[in-house]
């Protein structure tokens, strides 16, 4: 009898398991959906304002630009998407894009170049406050508008002709502006839907699209299912259903990884790789990407240049690469090495006696009379394993004492707003293959620096480079922003260029890597 | 010698209790125990091979060897090294607090017991408010308030006196209220009345007759207590809520494990080892002096 009980019980738990092997949440069927993990909750799906890339994940997947990166292309070229082509006129100063006529945004309304101009209104727009904002202010009057200092949008330099085509007129010559139309930012948006929704336009059953998926289901802090769209104007997607899930613990999502409840995993402890790195799941490629400290150039003692210099010369780049055994390049200057403008020379070198030289001229000859110096990090054993070593190489090479703190990514990014801490650590990855992204970043007027640093020369600088044709007049004066940045004045710390780590099972084909870490999920075939 | 067992000097209480725990093996065993991780503690700094932060980039997530005993962390530190430390912080705190929250607890035990009445009552209405609020959300409202506060230079004592203090203050509670049953009970002795009588003092009565004739189930409480404060500052440590970097404590240690589990078991292994055997010890030492000094008890729950 009780036997008999038992082998029941077994046999249904048998069963259940059985039977759960065959679709994973949310009712999807296994063979039809890629299981990813994001990690963390994106903090807004709104395109115009998002600037993290968990968020920039999922808007890729689910918007489109005017044109996309052309990753086949070994120079990175672009290719078509809501633009079917564009040319420039008066010396990369004139752009005019021509638009497909056949796309519909997921409720049916025709896609026009007007939805372009009102997105880009809306990111330039002072109410908005879109970090991302100056992205644009290489186009006649952006800055301006952004500023407040013009109200009437129609003397910003990006009109719709009769055509139907988008005209953009810029300050000076870009030869790079089409790279811009590749992010987020300046995709295309539904001020209709805006309007009805308010802040909760981003919401699955509000949001309008026109990408290779559509939002389907947002759990907040669980999982983000997209559905292909079936409307979509081109290629219609080859999987049908997206499952991101959001686990932060990496040892968690790397045990579903390995039992197949999860497909892809990235964002590999550095501490694990050893191991990892023998899977034949394991792949590695080359990021345009920077991990750097910052420092509040406002908060004592860092208001103090010697003080900054003196910390930004303790650090050993080599040994914080050496530990994390990643593929990772140590590096001192600003842009990241694989991009137009990169110097090895350019920063400040780990050397402990200049260290302790400029501790000693900044007026601290006894370094413990400093006072409490703190650093913090967003939540993540990466960021803690680097925040611990910097904290013992400063102890080691200047005799100071930091406290580590660390906040989860939300509240951080929120801190960093608010009141930045002495030390903090940031990471930037290129949103498009020019030295002026990673340069733009510490303009005094960029809303990504947090360092309470301004320079006029720099400003001067970033903005006569992009107006300037001829790349290696360009290179000189990204050369001199760098000399500024990284060792006259250093508010910043450069520590190293990434690499991303990814395990991907199998039976994903056709995963997207790329050296600008874009994750555009249509091209992906299951087996 | 039957003139010998005559004359054998009369056995105090305590002499008493002190034997029949001397007679208690796994007891006295557990007590060598603790007094030995008393003293690694104690004198870490010599015994430890290495410092606790000394980072070797060249030795990072090393297993068991001859050069790094228990293996090396993620950043190349020496895993014996901060095991040992780390019994230092755990013992620390863990003493410490019991020691604090004793002196808490018995002091307003005592008074609320001893005085009855309105004191008892509006004392004790104190005492569970306090039970009423969840442990460890009192724990971590002590430590903000604690982090916030500048009190002392070194770093050392300053990462221990926050959780230590946060600790001890919800610990007190438990033993107030012990301390005033006992008391209560102890306020009926005959010997107290007595003292009474010949015109004792309360304060008097309390620190020589009361105080003493209650130790027992004290001590008893105190070394029971001293487990789950180790276990409390683990779990803290392990919620992130503990010691900051780069002091280690098990539960540091036990949380940087975990997370490397997979790959590297030898990370999680040691910690869990010291903290168990070191919980066990509390636990079967305590269970000893139950029943030395509360014969009545033994086999009892």
């Amino acid at each position: 009898m009780k036997l008999g009980l038992m082998l029941m019980i077994v046999g249904a738990l048998f069963a259940s398991s059985c039977t759960k092997k065959q679709s994973t949440q949310y009712g999807l069927k296994n063979e039809e959906t890629l299981k990813i993990n994001i990690t963390t909750e994106p903090p807004s799906l709104d395109w115009s304002k998002s600037t993290d890339t968990t968020s920039a994940l999922i808007q890729d997947n689910i918007m489109e630009g005017m044109v996309e990166y052309n990753f086949e292309d070994p120079d990175l070229g672009l290719k078509p998407a809501l633009a079917k082509e564009w040319n420039s006129t008066n010396k990369a100063q004139t752009w005019t894009f021509t638009l497909r006529d056949n796309v519909k945004w997921n409720d049916g309304v025709p896609f026009t170049a007007q939805h372009i101009v009102d997105g880009w209104e809306r990111l330039l727009n002072p109410t908005t406050a879109s970090e991302y904002a100056y992205f644009l202010y290489g186009v006649k009057n952006a800055s301006k508008y952004s500023r407040g200092e013009i109200k009437d949008f129609s003397q910003v330099g990006v009109k719709v002709n009769k055509k139907g085509q988008l005209v953009v007129e810029l300050e000076g010559p870009q030869s790079y502006f089409p790279y811009l139309l590749t992010h987020h930012c300046t995709y295309p948006i539904r001020l209709d839907v805006i309007k009805k929704f308010g802040e909760k336009w981003t919401s699955p059953e509000n949001i309008v699209t026109l990408g290779a998926y559509n939002l389907k289901i947002w759990e907040h802090d669980k999982a983000i299912v997209l559905e292909r769209n079936d409307s979509y104007y081109s290629t219609p997607a080859k999987t049908k259903n997206i499952l991101a899930y959001m686990i932060p613990q990496v040892s968690t999502a790397i045990t579903l990884f390995e039992t197949g409840k999860i497909d892809v995993q990235a964002n590999l402890p550095s501490a694990e790789l050893k191991v990892l790195k023998k899977k034949k799941e394991y792949k590695e490629s080359g990021i345009l990407s920077l991990y750097y400290y910052g420092m509040n150039t406002k908060k004592p003692p860092f208001d103090n240049i010697n003080v900054r210099k003196a910390v930004a010369h303790a650090i050993d780049r080599k040994e914080i690469t050496t530990m994390l055994d990643g593929g990772q390049r140590p590096m001192t200057s600003w842009v990241p090495p694989g991009m137009f403008g990169f110097d090895s020379n350019k920063g400040a070198k780990f050397d402990p006696s200049k260290a302790k030289e400029f501790l000693a001229k900044a007026g601290f000859k006894d370094p413990s009379k400093l006072p409490k110096i703190d650093l913090a990090y967003n939540t993540n054993e990466d960021h803690k394993r680097i925040a611990e070593n910097v904290q013992a190489q400063l102890k080691r090479n200047l005799g100071i004492t930091v406290e580590i703190k660390n906040e989860e990514w939300k509240s951080y990014l929120g801190k960093l707003k608010s009141d930045t801490p002495h030390i903090y650590r940031m990471g930037w990855v290129a949103d498009f293959p020019d030295p002026d992204n990673f340069l733009n970043l510490m303009t005094s007027y960029s809303d990504n620096n947090h360092t309470n640093w301004g320079n006029n020369a720099f400003d001067d600088l970033i903005k006569r480079a992009v107006s300037v044709d001829k790349k290696d007049d360009r290179r000189e004066l990204y050369a001199k922003a760098q000399q500024i940045l990284t060792e006259d004045e250093v508010p910043v710390i450069p520590i190293y260029s990434g690499v991303s780590h990814i395990l991907v099972n199998e039976r994903v084909k056709n995963y997207p890597m790329n050296v600008m870490g874009r994750r555009k999920f249509k091209g992906v075939v299951l087996k | 010698m039957t003139t010998a067992a005559l004359s054998q000097p009369s056995k105090s209480l305590w002499q008493d209790s002190l034997a029949r725990l001397k007679k208690n093996k796994s007891a006295m065993y557990s007590l060598y125990f603790i007094v030995f991780v008393c003293i690694v503690a104690l004198f870490a700094k010599y015994i430890a091979p290495y410092s606790y932060e000394t980072q070797n980039m060249d030795a990072i997530l090393e297993g068991p060897s001859a050069k790094y005993w228990l293996g090396t962390d993620s950043l190349g530190r020496d895993q014996l090294s901060r095991l040992i430390f780390g019994a230092r912080m755990s013992m620390a705190v863990a003493v410490f607090t019991a020691i604090l929250s004793l002196v808490i607890g018995s002091i307003y035990g005592a008074v609320s017991g001893w005085f009855g009445g309105v004191t008892d009552r509006v004392m004790m209405r104190v005492v569970d408010i306090l039970y009423s609020i969840p442990t460890l959300v009192l724990l971590i409202l002590m430590k903000v308030i604690f982090d916030s506060l500048d009190i002392f230079e070194n770093p050392e004592l300053k990462a221990l006196t926050s959780i230590l203090v946060a600790l001890s203050l919800a610990g007190w509670v438990t033993l107030a209220r012990v301390v005033r049953g006992q008391v209560l009970q102890a306020k009926q002795m005959l010997y107290v009345e007595a003292a009474r009588s010949l015109g004792a003092k309360p304060i008097w009565i309390l620190a020589r007759h009361v105080i003493p004739n209650i130790m027992g189930p004290v001590i008893i409480l105190l070394t029971l207590q001293v487990p789950s404060n180790i276990l409390f500052e683990s779990f803290l440590s392990f919620l992130g809520l503990g010691l900051q970097p780069p002091f280690s404590s098990w539960g540091v240690l036990a949380n940087e494990g975990w997370s490397l589990m997979k790959s590297y078991p030898h990370l999680i292994i040691s910690p869990s080892v010291a903290m168990a055997l070191t919980l066990f010890a509390f636990s079967y030492f305590g269970d000893g002096l139950r029943d030395a000094f509360d014969p009545k008890m033994r086999g009892r729950v």
